[in-house]
């Protein structure tokens, strides 16, 4: 009974989460609209790329793609000191 | 493993290697860079690792070449993005649309970051393939 | 400015892995503390621009009031656990401080930044460290708390990545003050708050999502769950916080979080009174405490505001306290039970006195700071409304109940265990620094009030924040 209500209202807030869909602008409808607008416009001028993903990742937000090597760097670290208890010896 | 694995894996091995580095090199021309270059990279080497066993694979990167090259990759990757008025110089936009000194800021990062993503991943892989 | 901090840092954390020497680790996180004491003193809003490019368009630093309120609250509470667990983890220690300083980027990065992916992104760097240190032990009961920590942390993630991409679909934006000109409320708005706030909380532990944390805090090494209750549930409080106040910009009355909030107070409160692990009572009490800083915080008045962020300051430095004194006892005997533990505050009186600060601060008892900040969070919800207050009196009645539990059952009765070591003096230098802290707060609560009065004003005034990121002049 408690497992049929919960299904039901998860039900309902997944629905209603997807009607939001009609709330966003239109795909690809980047004029004026946002930050895209001046990525699009003077990626090649302001970093001389032709790849402008490239340009926006490591150019415009390349704090964000440090964040993301240090986040790699961390999981090598966490799987580096904890696979010792899978080998069973605890050293250096 | 098999002959046939071994005799195939021994074939595509260097072109899965030069494969993942012409998507890190280009990365400012075509789309890639290097999360998907280092990633292919280490393809190559646990597809090594498993047709002739861990020890042979750990003869091209060893686990300390593994740990300083990361170090020394993210120092260089760390003095790029934060400090990035000192790297004017090198770092200023020159030369023709797809050319590969074009975007030099791009490429440099793109490599450092590939050499680190392949260090990283290594050491994860080996690590699990140990067990 | 900020660069030479974290380029520090990550640069500490790095080398630590290679060289293999502890000192590079703790010299790096309190030389960011001084830094950060040096930025504090400077009397304007600083904004810094990451790689040259403007606000909207780059990444920003905003080092406002509240930013750097936490960011001095964080790199203090790290550096004394810095050199608290010098003693305290004996194998391993390098990439235990590596993953420390890991750890202390990502919580800054959190405080400081002004743009909400980058908020993001430090948040996932500082989630992956916290799993791989509550694991820290490897015995079985550190792997399975962490991994069930990974799991719910996983979920929390992804609901904010989802919340955060769906911002970017509707306002075209992710700079922090962009953003609080465009969001303009509406059902889509809504469902991205929703998803914001529902992702925040399983890392902050309010009450319906807060199932992980009695399991994982108790399995961390002490040091680690220090810092697990005391900073790293702060900065879900502040994320929280940052997004409902600045990005939306909504100030009133939150009934729904003044309504999980008393919730959470009243079953932290029920369940601590149970236990039979004493780490596991104390990760109870954490949860009621949180729930004393929503109630505060959802009132929405500047007394609210400042009787709520007045209480998470208390929060950190006496849960800090209260782990690493337990921790010296655990370090000596080996055994949490709190059936087996009993007499040892003769054999260590300094241990029990900090402690018991510790526990009378909590519970809200007069000359500590507990008292000053429960005295706010009364009078601030008698405002609203005095059935409030009347609950947050006998939940303090009821945090005063167990703690005086936890403190007989450890530190008085008959001795059962032999203390045989000394307790080293760099374990027990940080808990004395934080117990005259947490005293001189006590009889002076004005220094607690001059400390977070900047951080309120910086929360409430939505539009100086916009001013000084969009108008003003950037480093």
């Amino acid at each position: 009974m408690v497992k049929n209500l919960v299904v039901v209202v998860c039900m309902g807030l997944i629905f209603s989460f997807m009607l939001s869909v009609f709330f966003f602008p239109g795909f690809g409808d980047w004029e004026n609209k946002s930050v895209a607008d001046y990525y699009l416009r003077n990626a090649f001028k302001e970093t001389n790329s032709a790849n402008v993903v490239g340009a926006i990742v490591w150019d415009f937000r390349s704090f964000d793609t440090l964040g993301e090597e240090t986040v790699l760097f961390t999981a090598a670290i966490g799987v580096f000191s904890l696979i010792m208890f899978g080998l069973g010896k605890e050293g250096e | 493993m098999d002959v046939i694995v071994r005799t195939m894996i021994k074939g595509i091995f260097p072109f899965i290697l030069l494969f993942g580095v012409y998507t890190i090199m280009h990365g400012h021309l075509t789309p890639g860079g290097s999360f998907p270059g280092g990633t292919m990279i280490v393809v190559g080497l646990t597809l090594v690792a498993l047709a002739f066993g861990l020890k042979k694979a750990e003869r091209i990167i060893k686990e300390e070449t593994a740990h300083i090259l990361e170090g020394i990759m993210a120092f260089f990757l760390i003095f790029i993005v934060l400090f990035e008025t000192f790297f004017r110089s090198i770092l200023a936009p020159t030369g023709m649309i797809f050319n590969l000194w074009s975007a030099q800021q791009i490429l440099l990062l793109n490599i450092f970051g590939g050499i680190m993503v392949t260090m990283a991943l290594t050491m994860i892989v080996f690590l699990l393939m140990k067990e | 400015m900020i660069t030479i901090a974290i380029s520090v840092l990550f640069l500490a954390a790095f080398l630590v892995l290679v060289l293999k020497k502890d000192m590079i680790a703790i010299s790096a996180i309190v030389f960011s503390f001084f830094f950060l004491i040096f930025i504090y003193l400077a009397p304007e809003t600083m904004v810094f621009a990451f790689s040259g490019w403007n606000p909207p368009f780059g990444i920003v630093w905003v080092l406002d009031g509240l930013g750097l309120f936490m960011a001095l609250l964080i790199t203090g509470i790290m550096s004394l656990t810095a050199i608290y667990s010098v003693k305290y983890i004996k194998k391993r220690k390098h990439r235990y401080y590596t993953l420390l300083c890991l750890l202390t980027i990502g919580l800054l990065g959190i405080s400081l930044t002004g743009d909400i992916f980058n908020m993001y992104v430090f948040f996932e760097l500082m989630s992956v460290s916290s799993y791989a240190l509550v694991a820290f032990l490897l015995n079985k009961e550190s792997t399975e708390a962490a991994f069930k920590y990974l799991v719910v942390g996983s979920l929390s993630s992804s609901f904010l990545l989802l919340g955060i991409a769906m911002l970017y679909g509707l306002a075209g934006t992710l700079n922090m003050a962009d953003l609080a000109t465009k969001v303009y409320g509406g059902p889509a708005f809504l469902v991205v708050l929703g998803l914001i706030l529902g992702g925040l909380s399983l890392k902050s532990a309010i009450v319906p999502f807060h199932f992980w944390l009695p399991d994982v805090h108790p399995a961390a090494p002490s040091p680690v769950s220090a810092l697990l209750s005391s900073v790293i549930v702060g900065s879900g409080v502040y994320m929280m916080i940052r997004v409902i106040f600045t990005v939306f910009g909504i100030v009133s009355v939150f009934w729904m979080l003044i309504l999980l909030g008393l919730v959470t107070m009243i079953l932290g409160g029920l369940m601590a009174l149970i236990q039979k692990d004493a780490k596991r009572l104390i990760a109870y009490s954490t949860v009621s405490q949180i729930g004393y800083i929503f109630v505060a915080i959802g009132i929405g008045t500047s007394l609210g505001v400042t009787a709520g962020l007045f209480h998470l300051l208390n929060n950190i430095l006496l849960k800090s306290l209260l782990f690493m004194s337990f921790g010296i006892v655990l370090w000596h005997t080996g055994t949490r039970d709190m059936n087996r533990l009993g007499g040892i505050g003769k054999q260590m009186p300094w241990v029990a006195f900090c402690f018991g600060v510790g526990a009378l601060g909590t519970a809200g008892v007069p000359p500590l700071n507990g008292f000053a900040s429960k005295w706010l969070i009364y009078m601030a919800t008698w405002q609203v409304s005095p059935v409030i207050t009347a609950i947050a009196i006998i939940v303090s009645a009821i945090t005063m109940a167990y703690y005086i539990k936890v403190f007989s059952c450890i530190f008085m009765g008959h001795s059962n265990i032999k203390i045989v070591n000394k307790t080293p003096k760099m374990m027990l230098i940080p808990v004395i620094i934080i117990t005259i802290m947490c005293i001189v707060i006590g009889i002076f609560p004005q220094i607690g009030i001059m400390f977070v009065e900047p951080a309120t004003n910086a929360l409430l005034n939505q539009s100086q924040y916009i001013n000084a990121v969009l108008g003003g002049s950037v480093i």
